[in-house]
């Protein structure tokens, strides 16, 4: 498996997000545990508050990277390499812009993928009825999750994020998602 | 009814189940690692609750966020308090809410609709 390719990314990553009205306000490249989750997304809420980000806006932003984190901690298909991931919190002039990636099976990207191209199509009604239909249904996974998190995030962004899927080799690819919260 | 304590961490909420000193409590954040196996013991004591209780019992809901695994674990529990209440049992159920914050006063509602149940809601700023 080349996990250059998301240490490169990574990089460009932190480069992008550099510059003038930009800001990187967390980033972490590492293995994923559920103290990485609390340790990320808590960091994330008090910087945003430490700069003054309005109240909702941060609920928001600690809603989407709880869900975008544990996505990782829970779907991560490396066993034989842990689970190798990215995160990026940056200000992107009015917005925050909270970047994702994770290595998962080619299978599961496919799913994703999927799930995501139908999320997308939707407007903030259909989301809310989707985001009912799966609640009210009792078909979940043996992890307890049944794509809530991915609607949860949609909802939370109004639907403004972008995903995409590397191919690492014939088994694995690497998964990026990018959802962006605005201050206005 | 046995006591049921579990404490606090950074991202599972304080539950206190104790019918010695009537107090029926989950507090905090909510976001475990596994919610499923967070909440089963919550799950086998709400089983537990005589059906022919005298006392009601008034469970109260304070959480300031709540994942989406957590959502479905929640609305996992709420069914079986309803499920408990249609055999006899006397469980009301009090959700709270910081009025400056929609999100959990929504989930709230939510469950109402999805579980088919009536929840007490408490204004509750933080």
């Amino acid at each position: 498996m080349n996990l250059a390719i998301l240490e490169n990314r990574y990089s460009d990553l932190l480069n992008r997000y550099t510059g003038p009205g930009k800001r990187i306000i967390v980033s972490y490249r590492g293995e994923m545990d559920q103290d990485r989750v609390s340790m990320l997304s808590y960091t994330a809420e008090h910087q945003l508050e430490t700069q003054g980000a309005r109240r909702t806006t941060i609920k928001k932003t600690f809603n989407i990277l709880i869900e975008l984190l544990q996505n990782v901690l829970l779907h991560s298909a490396s066993p034989a390499h842990g689970k190798p991931f990215y995160f990026v919190l940056a200000e992107n002039m009015q917005d925050y812009v909270a970047i994702c990636a994770n290595v998962v099976s080619n299978e599961s990207a496919k799913k994703i993928q999927e799930t995501l191209d139908d999320i997308k199509k939707m407007n903030e009604r259909q989301l809310k009825n989707h985001y009912m239909e799966v609640l009210s249904n009792d078909q979940y996974s043996a992890k307890g999750g049944a794509g809530l998190g991915l609607i949860t995030v949609a909802l939370k962004c109004n639907n403004n994020f972008t995903f995409n899927c590397i191919p690492l080799d014939e088994q694995v690819s690497l998964f990026e998602m990018t959802a962006i919260i605005s201050d206005k | 009814m046995e006591k049921l304590f579990i404490k606090e961490s950074l991202n599972s909420p304080k539950v206190i189940l104790d019918p010695v000193k009537k107090r029926y409590e989950i507090s905090g954040k909510s976001f475990p690692e596994n919610a499923r196996s967070f909440y089963q013991p919550v799950h086998d004591w709400v089983m537990a609750v005589p059906k022919s209780n005298p006392d009601t019992i008034r469970l109260s809901f304070m959480l300031d966020y709540i994942s989406s695994s957590s959502v479905i674990s929640l609305k996992q529990l709420l069914s079986k308090v309803k499920t408990m209440n249609e055999s006899g049992a006397n469980i009301e159920v009090l959700w709270h809410y910081d009025p400056t914050d929609p999100d959990i006063k929504e989930i709230g509602q939510e469950y109402e609709k999805v579980v088919g149940m009536k929840l007490q809601f408490v204004e509750q700023p933080a």
